[in-house]
């Protein structure tokens, strides 16, 4: 009988990383042909590691790792890309770093899906080079993400009636998986309204490739709906919070103090 | 990052300390990895319109290192922070 290989090479991303005893770090990598991988980078935290630039968040690289008796081993890495772009803009980073913590809080591990890995990198690549609007990037990458873990939303028509959404009055219902029409959607419960405007953004998005979402220009009230639909779609499926999005949601809060500098009103931390 | 996000920094306190305008300088000694740099271009955006001077450790190669193993963006950051011998 073979026996399986003892190391593997994989080109990955790295999502995020853990520190595990003294100089070690815990890696969790999205990879091509694997999934989602955790591993050990030893030693990284000294400051004479080779290792240590390679694996950083948001790295683009080739990975070889050792099957380990628990967690596997990083044995050698080799940066592809490193989004330096980024990395040096704050508006930038955190939305990357909130499109990494979706991917990672919505796969399992070693679930291999390239769709995904490829969604994570075309959208990196896209955050370094767009000058346009970040967050329009951001509601493109959630809804591709619903789509290919299976969540897609129903947009289209009805999810109670089947029939053709038309005219105001719509509703979002995340537990439904979509949007309900005036004359279905249930009276008693608290819901999410949608424009017209806002649900033609939704499902423009859902039929988009990456940079067309550059061509929907939403006002900022509709961008900010089209946001809570899809904030509340993305809580539901992964069932739970997704920490750098209160990150995120500080950066951009700041944004408008940083520009008006001097008149220094006191911030609200 | 790590469950550490922007209310855990204890900014406030730092702020107080600011506006007394008897600090000329904050010097912002964060990791240099991602969550480091990161962390610092936030409080550095934050502390702008308190007009104080916000400077950061230097990166660049560690004592006792070998060039021939410097990845690209170790170097890239010692070349940015090179100095006259």
């Amino acid at each position: 009988v073979p026996q399986p290989p003892r190391v593997y090479k994989t080109p990955a991303i790295v999502l995020r990383q853990r520190r595990l005893g003294d100089a070690d770090k815990i890696i969790t990598l999205y990879s091509a042909e694997h999934g989602k991988i955790d591993a050990i980078a030893k030693g990284v935290r000294r400051m004479t590691s080779r290792l240590a630039g390679h694996v950083e968040p948001l790295n683009h690289g080739s990975y070889m790792i050792a099957h380990g008796r628990n967690l596997d081993i990083i044995t050698q890495a080799q940066t592809v890309e490193t989004f330096q772009l980024l990395r040096d803009d704050l508006d930038r980073l955190s939305r990357a770093l909130y499109a990494a913590e979706l991917l990672d809080r919505a796969t399992e591990e070693r679930s291999e899906n390239f769709a995904l890995y490829r969604l994570l990198l075309d959208s990196l690549r896209q955050l370094c080079e767009t000058r346009d609007d970040l967050d329009m990037l951001l509601r493109f990458f959630e809804m591709s993400l619903l789509g290919l873990l299976g969540y897609r939303p129903h947009l289209d028509e009805c999810v109670t009636c089947g029939r053709e959404l038309s005219g105001p009055g719509n509703c979002w219902v995340a537990e439904l998986g979509g949007v309900v029409c005036a004359t279905c959607r249930p009276l008693e419960v608290a819901l999410r309204m949608v424009s017209v405007e806002a649900l033609v953004i939704l499902q423009a998005l859902q039929r988009a490739r990456l940079a067309d979402e550059q061509l929907l220009k939403p006002a900022p009230d509709v961008a900010m709906e089209v946001e809570r639909v899809l904030r509340d779609a993305v809580h539901y499926a992964l069932d739970r919070d997704v920490r750098s999005a209160t990150f995120l949601d500080s950066v951009r809060r700041q944004r408008p103090t940083s520009e008006s500098a001097g008149s220094a009103a006191p911030l609200g931390l | 990052m790590e469950g550490i996000g922007p209310d855990e920094l204890k900014l406030g306190h730092l702020m107080t300390r600011l506006r007394d305008g008897s600090v000329h300088e904050v010097i912002m000694a964060t990791n240099p990895n991602l969550e480091g740099e990161a962390t610092a271009m936030y409080v550095a955006r934050l502390l702008q319109p308190m007009n104080v001077r916000v400077t950061r450790l230097a990166r660049g190669l560690p004592t006792g290192a070998d060039l021939e193993y410097a990845d690209d963006v170790t170097l890239a950051r010692a070349l940015e922070n090179r100095q006259e011998v």
